[in-house]
């Protein structure tokens, strides 16, 4: 992983289309803007693990799961 | 085209029912073909399989029989990911999850399926403007919805 320290103001730039800048620095708290294609998405990480851990949730059913789960509703 | 599949053995998938997705899905980057299923004809229940894992196959729920509501945005961006004009030529699937204590089933609105009808493309998008939750549950809607189906 490359680290680098920036200050307030000042920006890192990933390949040629891809700009991060640190607009506000507050205590624990940094501000960061991204400038980046739309085409490209962008997630807070914790966003990205959870839909990434309820993917793989959901990847875990067997054909008769499902069947099971219908009929169980059914009886309610 | 043949595909070999652990839930539905092999399988002939027509050319037409291939869909290509760009971006993988978040967490499977490297998974760019799959179909989509239904469970039984006259389910709400879906499959999005692999073209290329067999064992990878996610379940889906056509959300807006169970959600009222439900109001996913489609930005310009996502639109031109799916080679289509507006948002009615878009199918949206949500992702389900359901435990051991099916009362607790949860429906993912945050980061639904996207598919192009005609256009065979398809992607995962993340509702970061929205409120809706990533594990949405379901229990008292689905019961009321299913007997609607049936």
């Amino acid at each position: 992983m490359l680290i680098l320290k920036r200050k307030r103001d000042q920006a890192i730039i990933i390949g040629n289309d891809v700009e991060i800048i640190i607009t506000e620095i507050k205590g624990d708290s940094v501000k960061i803007g991204i400038k980046a294609p739309k085409s490209l998405a962008v997630h807070r990480k914790e966003i990205y693990d959870l839909i990434q851990k309820q993917n793989i949730q959901a990847t875990k059913h067997s054909f008769e799961d499902i069947d099971r789960f219908v009929d169980i509703m059914k009886q309610k | 085209m043949l595909v070999n599949t652990t839930r539905f053995g092999n399988i002939d998938v027509p050319d037409d029912k291939i869909l290509d997705f760009p971006n993988g899905v978040i967490g499977f980057k490297n998974e760019n073909n799959f179909v989509i299923l239904k469970h039984k004809p006259d389910s709400s229940f879906f499959w999005l399989q692999s073209l290329s894992s067999p064992d990878l196959a996610f379940s889906l729920l056509f959300p807006f029989n169970f959600v009222a509501d439900y109001t996913p945005s489609l930005s310009k961006e996502v639109l031109n990911t799916l080679k289509v004009e507006n948002a009615g030529e878009v199918e949206i699937y949500c992702m389900v999850v359901i435990p051991k204590d099916v009362s607790k089933m949860t429906i993912n609105l945050l980061s639904p399926i996207v598919v192009g009808s005609k256009t065979q493309t398809g992607m995962q998008i993340v509702l970061n403007d929205s409120e809706y939750s990533v594990n949405h549950p379901l229990a008292n809607s689905t019961s009321s919805a299913e007997e609607k189906a049936s």
